[in-house]
């Protein structure tokens, strides 16, 4: 069903939700079995529709558990003229990085990841988190933001 | 060194990987094939659709087939396209450089098919080979080269084989056919079969 380099893609995206190792390997296995169960529909579409799966189980876990919440998508009064492209600029080191993503919440850490490695546009990221566009907007414009705060109009040049 | 913020994030990602024995465990209990197939409806729900499958069939016959083979041949091409992508994206570091193809190709000493100095690979007057790695395309070892244009732009080319039921799904050049074309997340791909060989060339694609 998944070769080895479906799975290691999987499990980079659980551990983008997890903290732990432990856990993002237990919520693959689950999103595995809940697979297996209830197979996609086409070949083509079997890594997006198991990261769906993983992205529902977690939150079902989130909210069984009640150790996190989502932030709530506040459609206030902030610009949404910057989309995914205005990160494209943003320079920093590992480090940074580390330090940065330490402290983002689960759902700018999906976005970024979507972004990044599974190469999703705005419209799509706001499609896989089943988010309006606009809640996506506001929260990569609070990301730049607080990126921009942090270390200064150098790290965000665009 | 600080980098984009996109090549950082990558980066970070890719030393997360499954150990060996996790991806075992995992390869023993959910086993390519041994997915069951989606439970099965009601008959008051199968009926019609039984009925209208014996009619598709009597009516389409022949074609019904094509059609289905088909769409059989398009999903592994579309699932080809994405591994190309996936790898295209990454473009993780090189384990041989040159540029020269042949001295190139003779890295890949460990596949189990006879790579192919295709020219179409630096068929371009100014496209440079910078070297390659090896990939895999559908869970199987195969080559990926990396040329640069003129202009900087990076394409990667990949040689593969299948088993035989999925290579007669790859369009064939040596009978006339024409590469299957995909775009997948901003990356224009092409696949086709040489001489038994599966290729795929990658690029980001032209804005305009």
């Amino acid at each position: 069903m998944f070769d080895h380099a479906d799975l290691n893609r999987l499990y980079r995206y659980c551990r983008v939700l997890c903290d732990q190792e432990s856990d993002a390997y237990d919520l693959l296995q689950a999103a595995m079995e809940r697979c297996v169960k209830s197979p996609p529909r086409t070949a083509a579409s079997e890594v997006g529709y198991a990261m769906r799966i993983i992205r529902n189980l977690f939150i079902d876990q989130l909210r069984s558990s009640a150790r996190a919440s989502f932030e709530p998508f506040d459609e206030d009064n902030v610009a949404l003229d910057f989309d995914l492209a205005s990160l494209e600029s943003t320079m920093l080191d590992r480090s940074e990085l580390e330090e940065v993503w330490s402290e983002m919440t689960v759902v700018e850490r999906e976005i970024l990841y979507l972004w990044a490695l599974e190469g999703y546009s705005t419209d799509e990221v706001a499609g896989h988190l089943d988010k309006p566009r606009n809640s996506v907007l506001s929260i990569i414009h609070r990301m730049r933001k607080r990126l921009k705060e942090r270390f200064g109009e150098a790290q965000s040049a665009g | 060194m600080r980098q984009p913020l996109k090549q950082a994030i990558r980066e970070r990602f890719e030393d997360i990987e499954l150990s060996r024995q996790q991806l075992d465990e995992l390869a023993s209990r959910f086993a390519a094939g041994d997915a069951p197939v989606p439970a099965r409806k009601p008959a008051w729900l199968r009926a019609p659709a039984v009925a209208a499958a014996m009619i598709v069939l009597a009516i389409g016959g022949l074609f019904g087939t094509q059609v289905y083979q088909s769409h059989q041949d398009r999903v592994l091409l579309q699932s080809i396209a994405e591994e190309v992508a996936d790898n295209h994206l990454k473009l993780k570091p090189l384990e041989v450089q040159g540029s020269d193809l042949p001295s190139v190709l003779g890295y890949f000493t460990d596949l189990d098919f006879q790579l192919l100095a295709s020219p179409r690979i630096t068929a371009n007057s100014g496209d440079r080979l910078l070297g390659g790695r090896y990939c895999s395309i559908q869970g199987i070892d195969a080559a990926q080269l990396r040329v640069a244009a003129d202009d900087g732009t990076l394409s990667t080319w990949y040689e593969a084989t299948l088993p035989a039921d999925k290579l007669r799904r790859i369009p064939d050049l040596d009978r006339g056919e024409r590469p299957a074309e995909f775009m997948v997340r901003g990356v224009g791909i092409h696949i086709w079969q040489e001489k038994g060989i599966v290729f795929a060339a990658a690029k980001a694609a032209a804005s305009d």
